[in-house]
Formats: C-alpha cells, sequence, structure tokens
C-alpha cells in the first residue's frame, strides 16, 4: 500500500483554495494526492501526523473534494478507513463524515 | 545427661523463636514498603491525571475564547493559525490523559465536533457573525460536552 505523508507536503497545511495561500487543501488534493490515486490503482494510505494541525477547510477540500473530483464513493471511502492519524483520532471520522456528505450531495445533483 | 540434653533444647528453641520473629519482623516491614510504594505511586498517577485534566480545560477554555472573539470581533487579533495551534494542543493533552487513564476514550466526536465549528471556512465566511449565530451556539455546546466527558472527569476514589 502507497504511503502519501501530508507532513511530506507541509507541515503547515493550509487553507481550503490555492488562492486563498499556500499549502492549500486543493493543493494537495490536485498535485499530490489525485496523481498518487492514479498511479496506484490499490489503496492509499494517507498519514496525517507529524504537521502543525489542520483547519477543517483543508479536510473538507481534500477528501470531501476527492469525490467533488470524479473519485469512486468506495474508494474515498476505503482512503477515510485507511487513513493513519494517532496524535488525532478524531480528524478519521470528521474526514468521513465530508466524504459522506460530497456523496450524498452528488447523488442528489 | 538429661540437664544437658534439655539445656540444649531451650538453647535452640529460644534462638528458632527469636529467628522467627526476626523473619516476621522482615516480612512484614517489606509488605509495608510494598504497600507504601503502590499507595505513593496511586497517589502520583491520580496527581498526574487531575494535573493534564487541568491544562486540558484551561487549553479548551483558551480555544473558546480565541474561536469567539475570531468569529465575533470585528478587530479580533486572533490569527487563523492560532487557533489550529490551540486545538494541537488541545487533542495532546488529550492524548497524554488517554494513556494516564488507560480505559477512557478520546473525545472523537466533541473534538471534530469543535474544530469544524472553529475552523471550516474560516479563511472565507464573512465576519464577524451574529452571538445568536448557529455555529457559536454549537461551539459553545460541543466544547461543553467535551467538559462533560468521562476523560476529563476528576476521581479520587482510586
Amino acid at each position: 500500500m502507497k504511503v502519501l505523508r501530508v507532513a511530506d507536503f507541509s507541515e503547515f497545511p493550509g487553507p481550503r483554495y490555492k488562492a486563498l495561500g499556500p499549502d492549500s487543501g486543493e493543493e494537495f488534493r490536485e498535485d499530490f494526492l489525485l496523481p498518487e490515486i492514479k498511479k496506484h490503482q490499490d489503496q492509499i494510505q494517507v498519514d496525517l501526523d507529524g504537521t502543525f494541525g489542520f483547519g477543517s477547510s483543508f479536510l473538507e477540500e481534500v477528501f470531501g473534494g476527492l469525490v467533488r473530483a470524479g473519485v469512486e464513493p468506495e474508494y474515498a471511502r476505503a482512503i477515510a478507513r485507511n487513513l493513519k492519524s494517532e496524535e488525532d483520532p478524531s480528524l478519521k471520522d470528521e474526514i468521513s463524515s465530508y466524504i459522506e456528505d460530497s456523496i450524498e450531495a452528488r447523488k442528489a445533483s | 545427661m538429661a540437664d544437658s540434653s534439655a539445656l540444649t533444647i531451650v538453647h535452640w528453641s529460644g534462638w528458632i523463636v527469636s529467628a522467627v520473629i526476626a523473619i516476621g519482623g522482615m516480612a512484614l516491614t517489606s509488605l509495608g514498603w510494598v504497600v507504601r510504594g503502590r499507595q505513593a505511586r496511586t497517589v502520583a498517577c491520580r496527581q498526574d491525571i487531575h494535573r493534564t485534566i487541568d491544562l486540558t480545560l484551561e487549553s479548551l477554555d483558551k480555544l473558546e475564547d480565541q474561536s469567539i472573539s475570531f468569529w465575533l470581533e470585528a478587530k479580533s487579533t486572533v490569527p487563523r493559525v492560532a487557533i489550529i495551534a490551540q486545538i494541537k494542543r488541545l487533542t495532546g493533552h488529550l492524548n497524554q490523559l488517554k494513556r494516564l487513564r488507560m480505559a477512557e476514550q478520546f473525545p472523537t466526536q466533541a473534538i471534530s465536533a469543535i474544530r469544524q465549528t472553529a475552523t471550516l471556512d474560516f479563511e472565507t465566511e464573512v465576519r464577524p457573525i451574529s452571538g445568536e449565530s448557529k455555529r457559536i451556539q454549537k461551539l459553545l455546546f460541543h466544547t461543553q460536552k467535551l467538559r462533560d466527558h468521562a476523560l476529563l472527569q476528576k476521581d479520587w476514589s482510586v
């Protein structure tokens, strides 16, 4: 399983959109996560430990944004299940809720 | 001859009684030290737990104050990064507390809800917001829920 450490992208994850500042959730999703998903068809583990901390906007944009970017719901759910977050176990629940909200929104549209 | 053997028996039995008393005394003293050591460890552990609970509650109070200032005050000096740092400190204290208390669960739902109400769209949403807004109500609700969590309750019964 390919492990993708957010801390390797940035120790200081930033805002939601690229336009709002450096190390954004949009940048992580577009330039790091989605290319890795395309490269590795098997599962990916995103490691959230080792950073300064996350704002919810960053998390929503990365993981809710995966579904909006066309990633299959089951694949997005598997990414949430495989998350590594020992420093803050609450991140898994929050990310799962963003993925489920995005799936619901996609179904509704 | 009989007198001599009686004397020997008296001599040895006296010695044996003394030895038994001495060994028994040492055993009781050792047991006392073990019990005392365990009590001292329990007291130290309880003090550590209570100190960490105090630190966690201080951290939570600060996070609540910073978030309220950020969202309600037009000229708030609280930067976004301070709120993220405070959440990190809070989760660090909670992790420490979970390790000390062992049996208690990490309050994932409360932390997740607090982070969401404090930081979701905090870069883009128009501020200040009303003190009656759902965001502020939810923030206060979830911070209180965390204060009421079993992990943060002091206990003197151990």
